[in-house]
């Protein structure tokens, strides 16, 4: 076989005596390979046109970044309108949806007047009382179901004396102390 | 060393035409020319990357068809390939030349195709121990016709090429096929492969024999024992048997 696939030196070749037949062999069958498969190309020749066309598609692919990467910098400004230009879409979505977020909350919010009977402070009773020279005091009143206190706020308008009484029950109105 | 590929044989008179099979790829002329090319699609020049793929694609194709035995597939690899190197043209430093740096990219290619895809059908045979004894006269002494262009005029017998060479395994065929197709020496495909020569030298033997006793009914008096065992697969084992140099 090394006879036949010329890996012997020429001394090595002096020195042996050859097998012509099966070198012979040897080489019909590669020569039927070789032919086998050049035939194999013959029948592909047709489509070698489109793999060049192919090839080149995937070779332009993989240019792609390159390009991008070499393009300049351009403005902060650029930049960022670049960027609001390519997240169009998904700004609009955001606006849209917290837009109607917004307008649930709203429509779903409580009615005001049940926060203003809520919120209705107990009743307040002034009466005026002879005013004293002396500092506003804090005296204790006692209130017949619930408990009041008197204290006298002095502005510019002069003193004011100011009961104020919390009452056990809120729904039982005093007539008057 | 090369064998250049190539059926052109003349008829002798009387006979019919040899089968027209054109060469896989000219040679170039002046072997720079590759280098030139291969400087030129290093700095983005796509014209020459075409040039280099008009000149190789056939030959590459031819040589993964061997391996993967199917047109689909054959093409795919060699797109493969050609983006393989293109991509890594860079690398290339021009101490082999630019073809023989592609065909190892198509082997591996082809051979990691095949175990992807497992195509490849199993050999029949069974295997056996390679026997430490064996000479060159395991090799047939015999031809099927002695004009293998006209022998491939048959559809028959290339059909039966076809089958005989998928009846072998991966590494078996890529080695018949780096061998007949590329001519390639033995260190040379030991390299390709990253094996010993002796395994080289042996995996190449049990090709021959292999494909020898599947178109043995091909041979005149077709005296080939269909029955005997197969060689083993991986001939690491056998270096020390390496098959008798004469022949």
């Amino acid at each position: 076989m090394l006879a036949a696939d010329g890996e012997l030196t020429s001394a090595e070749r002096a020195e042996l005596a050859g097998d012509p037949a099966t070198e012979a062999s040897v080489h019909e069958l590669g020569a039927l390979v070789r032919g086998h498969l050049e035939l194999a190309a013959d029948e592909a020749e047709p489509r070698f046109a489109d793999l060049w066309d192919l090839i080149e598609r995937r070779l332009d692919v993989d240019e792609e970044p390159v390009e991008r990467a070499a393009e300049p910098a351009g403005s902060r400004w650029a930049a960022v309108r670049s960027w609001f230009s390519g997240h169009r879409s998904h700004l609009a979505t955001g606006l849209i949806s917290a837009g109607a977020v917004a307008a649930l909350a709203f429509a779903l919010r409580p009615a005001p007047t049940e926060r203003e009977v809520v919120r209705a402070p107990p009743a307040i009773l002034q009466i005026d009382t002879a005013l004293s020279a002396s500092p506003p005091e804090v005296e204790s009143l006692d209130v017949t179901g619930g408990s009041g206190t008197v204290f006298t706020i002095t502005d510019e308008d002069g003193e004011t004396a100011v009961i104020w009484v919390d009452l056990d029950d809120p729904a039982d109105v005093t007539e008057g102390i | 060393m090369s064998k250049r590929a190539g059926l052109a044989t003349a008829p002798a008179v009387g006979e019919p035409p040899a089968a027209r099979v054109a060469p896989i790829a000219p040679v170039p002329a002046v072997p720079g020319d590759d280098r030139a090319l291969v400087a030129l699609a290093q700095q983005g020049d796509r014209g020459a990357f075409r040039s280099l793929f008009e000149r190789y694609h056939r030959r590459a194709y031819a040589l993964a068809f061997g391996v993967v035995r199917n047109q689909d597939d054959a093409l795919d690899v060699v797109q493969d390939a050609f983006i393989k190197a293109h991509r890594h043209l860079d690398k290339f430093e021009g101490q082999a030349s630019f073809y023989t740096w592609l065909y190892r990219i198509v082997m591996n290619l082809a051979i990691d195709h095949l175990r992807k895809h497992k195509r490849h059908k199993p050999v029949d045979f069974t295997d056996q121990a390679l026997d430490e004894s064996v000479s060159e006269d395991a090799l047939l002494p015999k031809i099927i016709g002695g004009n293998p262009g006209r022998a491939l005029l048959d559809k028959e017998i290339r059909g039966r090429i076809g089958e005989a060479l998928g009846g072998l395994s991966e590494n078996h065929r890529s080695v018949l096929v780096m061998r007949e197709l590329e001519g390639l020496s033995y260190e040379e495909m030991a390299t390709a492969m990253s094996c010993s020569k002796g395994t080289i030298m042996s995996r190449l033997f049990h090709a021959r024999k292999n494909m020898q006793r599947q178109l043995a009914d091909l041979y005149p008096g077709g005296a080939v024992d269909k029955d005997a065992g197969d060689s083993p697969e991986d001939g690491d084992a056998v270096e020390s048997s390496t098959p008798d140099a004469s022949s």
